[in-house]
């Protein structure tokens, strides 16, 4: 039995139909998603809106080196995916299943230097709810909203690129084992959806919390 | 129809784009803009790396319309939840969001 052709399901007319249910059904959860982030974007609007220079000023506490690094390496893990979709349906599965491992490993990067900026915070004394000896130094109300907020949306942020990087070793995985081949690359663009949209949710993120510094 | 499959040329050119924009964003932000024209630049540059993301990344451009459909409405409920929200917080009196301050002080020691 060949596993790199999809089976056909027996509510599905043609493999077509039941590809565009699989795509369709990841935009409807991503729309899901994008509402749910929403709720904590809303939530950074209206502080900001309400505390607008403590939330500057907390952006520019924010290591702006780090944060441009870790969009730029997202970015290219997108790049290495849209590659890897290419490869697969050209039927190149072997440089496929490299630039698959490619987007999980900038994913990897991403988490790694994440979680060095979290290190960083925490050595200053800076937790989630408000907690440490940051917020006994400054204690205005709005540092502790503004890195709560901060700790929020990275920190549901990287669940999601979490789960994408586990998604990406597993799809890897499949296609080395040939189970996932040309004419089931809609599998494979798929998880691209998904990383696609991890990627643009940074690209809101990475102005929020490291561009909008400047003073009025 | 097929949906999807974008060739090399433009997904080079897609990313070519996506870079440039995230270097415009960050000349913006080093150039010293500042207040509330910092924010709509910033916001709209990701809203257009957004809309290139997801035509040609993905593949909305070449999806049927009942995907198109999901990906016009779900931003338009977040837009409206987004702009519902803050025009509440800027006009409503006594402003809705004010903290009452917290003693964080460590506690002192016994006598």
């Amino acid at each position: 039995m060949n596993l790199a052709v999809p089976k056909l399901q027996h509510h599905f007319e043609d493999l077509p139909k039941q590809a565009h249910a699989a795509r369709l059904g990841m935009w409807l959860f991503l729309a899901s998603e994008a509402l749910f982030f929403s709720g904590l974007f809303t939530l950074y609007a209206a502080y900001r809106a309400h505390y607008p220079e403590i939330f500057r000023e907390g952006v520019a506490h924010n290591d702006l080196v780090l944060g441009t690094v870790n969009t730029f390496i997202l970015l290219t893990g997108s790049l290495f995916l849209s590659l890897a979709l290419w490869a697969l349906r050209a039927a190149r599965r072997a440089l496929s299943v490299l630039l698959t491992a490619a987007t999980g490993l900038a994913g990897l990067v991403y988490l790694i230097i994440k979680a060095t900026e979290w290190a960083h915070h925490m050595a200053e004394g800076i937790f989630p709810g408000g907690r440490g000896r940051f917020f006994v130094e400054n204690p205005e109300p709005a540092w502790a909203i503004f890195y709560t907020s901060y700790y929020g949306l990275t920190g549901f942020h990287a669940i999601h690129v979490t789960v994408g990087v586990g998604i990406l070793a597993w799809t890897a995985w499949w296609m080395h084992r040939e189970r996932v081949g040309p004419a089931a690359a809609y599998k494979l663009a798929i998880v691209g959806l998904y990383w696609h949209f991890v990627d643009i949710v940074w690209l809101f993120l990475w102005p929020l919390f490291y561009l909008l510094r400047n003073p009025a | 129809m097929n949906e999807g499959r974008s060739s090399l040329k433009t997904i080079a050119i897609t990313y070519a784009v996506l870079y440039l924009l995230v270097v415009g964003n960050l000349v913006v932000a080093l150039a010293g803009v500042s207040g509330f024209w910092a924010l709509f630049v910033a916001v709209s540059i990701a809203g257009l790396q957004t809309l290139v993301v997801a035509l040609f990344s993905m593949e909305l451009l070449r999806s049927r319309r009942s995907i198109g459909v999901v990906a016009v409405v779900a931003p338009l409920f977040v837009l409206l939840l987004v702009c519902l929200t803050v025009v509440d917080v800027y006009t409503r009196q006594p402003p809705p969001l004010e903290v009452p301050p917290v003693d964080r002080s460590l506690p002192s020691p016994p006598p």
